[in-house]
């Protein structure tokens, strides 16, 4: 009995304790921290230009809803943070600013300066300055570009409306090319789809692009949503100046996955070259057609900024 | 506390926890699954009616498997229960179904129409809830006082995922109730068989309200036969002494009772007999019942950031998930319960005293004593609450004399729902309601560990008990009150609510119910210019869609439309659900016009079109 005392004294204490941390804990959760008025500050203090990030992803919809810069594609669907000389970043009061995510998206960048740090409320916004930061010379997504896609010994000459490219004559569909911002990884990323048919060779062909001291790109796969992981690769291939500069094979498992190609300055054609071998998707059933193997790729040559 | 006034508190409880669930669910919105039942519980209810009007003809099989084909994957008793629940209560629908049935049969009313169509088939499930919170306090008063019976209905009932799922017209909780009664009959039949003709039946039940009742009867046999390897059952049950009888029917009578033939036989024929869809094919379509949950999709879950949807789940998902989304102080004192009983199962498997006689029908001797107590218990004295206490004063649980493995009995329950979505081969599931069947074994478990930790012989201390038991459910209570009417996504304040929970990367809510906040707002009554015509449903299952609109609390004007020729769209946020967000984006804009919020964490959203 005296040994169930101590013992169950001292278990009934301790439980009392974290009953007694869990209500205050209820008292700071239960809550909302957020106002309305918190982001009329934010929007106040933002810069123009400068892209807003954002530390976690469930602020997004609220960020979207109240902000107008929250909804620009610099924001809401950045390549990475190759060519952001100045960004910030909000987070919830009391969270840090830098993520990992964001860690991910530097790439092999120095880590960012932290301009200011400001609380608005239940937010934080952290500003960063990246002044080392590449110069942005071309985009495959704003470039001329001509596309082709070849079947066996057929070829054609994919026909561009707007930012869609289609690769369908007569009764030869090889699929088609569009500019979209789609989902890789669970993130909004803003690049060039494909979707065609198995064993199609597209080539992607900007024919006079101006080069920097390096290409920086991203392959990733959409539409995740659809379907389980277990799609069939593809084949990269970019050739500048009529010479092969990488073949790459890329699988979704890879998430948003970044390339870099060193270059000589200048203006050059380049071409992309991406060969998909098996389209639709393999789940415990087997493989299906439906839903479509979607590819996506951007490019972006940058002028080296050393300090 | 006498008998009758822990029914009395026992009853009100239950009473209690049904009209708060009828009454706060009313602003719960409809979840997927729910969409569904609805329409197959008006089929079941529509048949249920024709079996009184006209029994020949709805005993026909052509007649049962028109009405009783829908959602045949579930067994029917939430649904029968629900049909007749909306046929009693419900008010007259603004249009009828859609469905192949006959419109005049599903459309109308009912008898006493004094709430919408959904609230009155959620009822039953309701009800069935508050039984289960009543007999949670019933059984764990008896052996622990007030406090110990509060704790364990508390225990169960507010925890925000149980409150949230108990309101709902499905068979998670129904599930968790009926098994638990199961199991405490099967306990209860161990020290006296009188009960046990009532375990065959009991378990049929359990069987025709949701397939996780099939794995009770293995672990029970398993328990049974574990009790009798350590000589911890009265002898009175052992199988090799049935009495000889000449009379078949009394020997019939007998095995029936017996737990195990009871389980493993008397309830299948009864379950059989309360599922009409599988007279005319029994073995093809249990078959099929079973390949579906054998062969069941894999969900999206998304865990620590990571989205999974194929097996394995990590093996801790299901325990952190219920770390997650319970109060930790609630856990402890069921792990501490939970220890206790099996520190006494060990204790006493040491000192098993002999058998007690048994005359030779089987019934005890006069010489067992009235409670046949076996010879370490003699030293107990019982209460008039009939509860027991020992010499020290020490109350016993399970208010009974002999224990079979209570720790045992207790932990299997409440450890295998969760180590069966731990299973690296079951299907993604991934909801905390999955494994909610281990709750009540829980809850009973902490009445055992709140018994323990208040058995102090300073009075003046024991007198804070009350202030204490508040204390300790306080945080669920909150959670419950704040996360209203979204407890699907509301976490326990440890992990930091549903922002501490986003933060993490934890699932924000399934379904699509969260829903009823945005289509308000879209009602023409309130004039704002533009008014959406088309809406894109999302996660929102269009039969959850039709019985808002059948209760008159859908737009009228809104059809439900493919996101492409949508002028609006609903977005209900999980990972996986991203590729949708873009989507809409595509189509419309990517600014929502509202937003479903918890603690700053979007739940669900509303694309409108754009302000000219």
């Amino acid at each position: 009995m005296v040994m169930r005392s101590r013992v169950g004294n001292f278990c009934l204490v301790a439980l009392l304790l974290v009953a007694l941390a869990e209500i205050v804990a209820a008292a700071s959760a239960y809550r909302s921290t957020i106002s309305p008025d918190d982001w009329s500050a934010v929007s106040e203090r933002l810069d123009r230009g400068a892209p807003l990030l954002l530390a976690t992803r469930w602020l997004e919809p609220a960020a979207r809803h109240h902000l107008d810069i929250a909804r620009e594609d610099d924001s809401v669907a950045p390549h990475d943070l190759y060519g952001m000389n100045r960004f910030h970043v909000l987070a919830p009061r009391g969270a840090e600013g830098w993520s990992h995510q964001l860690d991910i998206e530097r790439g092999a960048l120095p880590l960012p300066d932290l301009l200011s740090r400001e609380t608005l409320g239940g937010l934080a916004l952290y500003t960063y300055d990246q002044p080392d930061s590449p110069t942005l010379l071309d985009d495959l997504l704003s470039a001329q570009v001509d596309v082709s896609a070849r079947f066996d010994d057929r070829e054609l000459r994919c026909r561009h409306r707007r930012n869609r490219w289609n690769c369908a004559r007569s009764r030869l569909d090889l699929g088609s090319l569009s500019i979209r911002t789609v989902e890789v990884n669970y993130r909004p990323r803003r690049c060039m789809t494909l979707d065609a048919r198995d064993g199609t060779h597209i080539e992607i062909r900007l024919p006079d692009m101006t080069l920097g001291d390096f290409l920086r790109g991203h392959v990733g796969f959409s539409d995740f949503n659809a379907r389980l992981r277990s799609e069939a690769p593809i084949a990269v291939s970019i050739t500048v100046r009529d010479t092969l500069l990488m073949r790459r094979v890329f699988s979704d498992s890879e998430g948003w996955s970044a390339f870099e190609i060193h270059t000589e300055p200048g203006r050059g054609p380049v071409t992309i070259g991406i060969d998909i071998a098996v389209q639709g998707t393999w789940s415990r059933r087997g493989h299906r057609s439906n839903p479509p193997l979607r590819p996506c790729i951007e490019l972006r040559s940058f002028e080296a900024n050393t300090p | 506390m006498t008998a009758a006034y822990r029914r009395w508190i026992a009853a009100a409880l239950g009473l209690l926890t049904v009209a708060a669930l009828a009454w706060g669910h009313r602003n719960v919105g409809y979840v997927r699954d729910e969409g569904i039942y609805f329409e197959a519980s008006r089929h079941y209810g529509t048949w249920a009616a024709m079996l009184v009007r006209e029994p020949t003809r709805a005993l026909s099989s052509k007649t049962r498997d028109r009405y009783l084909r829908i959602n045949r994957e579930h067994p029917p008793l939430m649904k029968f229960l629900a049909g007749v629940s909306a046929r009693l209560l419900a008010e007259s629908p603004d249009m009828p179904t859609t469905s192949r049935i006959r419109r005049t049969d599903v459309a109308q009313g009912g008898l006493l129409p004094v709430m919408p169509e959904g609230a009155a088939m959620r009822l039953p499930a309701q009800f069935i809830a508050g039984l289960g919170v009543a007999m949670l306090y019933s059984i764990a008063a008896a052996s622990g006082g007030i406090c110990a019976g509060l704790l364990a209905a508390g225990w169960f009932i507010l925890l925000p995922r149980v409150a949230f799922h108990a309101g709902l017209h499905s068979f998670d909780v129904p599930s968790a109730v009926t098994i638990f009664a199961v199991v405490m009959l099967y306990r209860r039949t161990i020290i006296r068989p009188k009960w046990s003709w009532l375990i065959g039946p009991l378990y049929g039940i359990a069987l025709v309200v949701k397939h996780n009742a099939i794995f009770v009867a293995p672990l029970l046999v398993t328990h049974y036969y574990a009790c009798m390897s350590l000589s911890r059952l009265p002898v009175r049950l052992s199988p090799h002494r049935v009495p000889r009888t000449r009379h078949l029917a009394s020997a019939l009578f007998h095995w029936a009772g017996h737990p195990l033939v009871a389980l493993c036989l008397v309830a299948p024929i009864v379950a059989f007999c309360m599922w009409p869809w599988l007279w005319s094919a029994p073995v093809e379509r249990l078959v099929e019942y079973l390949a579906f949950h054998r062969d069941h999709a894999y969900y999206n879950m998304e865990f620590l950031g990571h989205n999974y949807n194929r097996p394995p789940l990590p093996v801790l998902y299901p325990f952190v998930m219920t770390f997650a989304t319970a109060p930790l102080s609630l856990i402890l004192v069921a792990i501490a319960g939970l220890v206790l009983h099996l520190r006494r199962d060990a204790s006493e498997s040491r000192s098993t005293p002999p058998a007690p006689p048994t005359t030779p029908s089987g019934t005890p001797s006069p010489s067992d004593g009235s409670d046949s107590r076996s010879s370490s218990e003699r030293s107990e004295h019982g209460t008039s609450d009939g509860s027991h206490r020992t010499l020290h004063g020490e109350r016993r649980p399970f208010a009974s004399q002999r224990r079979p493995l209570d720790g045992i009995l207790l932990l299997t329950f409440a450890l295998f729902p969760l180590l069966l979505i731990a299973w690296p081969t079951i299907p993604i599931f991934g909801g905390t309601k999955h494994w909610i069947t281990a709750y009540p074994f829980l809850a009973l478990a902490a009445a055992e560990g709140w018994r323990w930790l208040w058995a102090h012989p300073c009075v003046t201390l024991q007198r804070a008990a009350p202030l204490a038991l508040c204390w300790v459910l306080l945080p669920g209570a909150w959670g419950i009150w704040h996360g209203h009417p979204n407890n699907l996504s509301q976490y326990a304040p440890l992990v930091g609510g549903a922002r501490g929970a986003a933060e993490l990367g934890l699932n924000r809510g399934f379904w699509g119910h969260a829903a009823l906040g945005l289509i308000r707002p879209l009602d023409a009554t309130t004039g704002r210019p533009p008014q959406p015509q088309k809406l894109y449903l999302h996660d929102l299952h269009d039969l959850a869609r039709k019985q808002y609109r059948r209760e008159r609390r859908w737009p009228a004007h809104l059809r439900p439309a493919k996101l492409p020729r949508s002028d609006a769209a609903l977005l209900f946020y999980e990972q996986h659900m991203r590729s949708d967000e873009l989507e809409i984006w595509r189509h419309l804009h990517r600014r929502p016009s509202k937003l479903i919020q918890l603690d700053d964490v979007p739940l669900a959203a509303l694309y409108e079109p754009a302000p000219r």
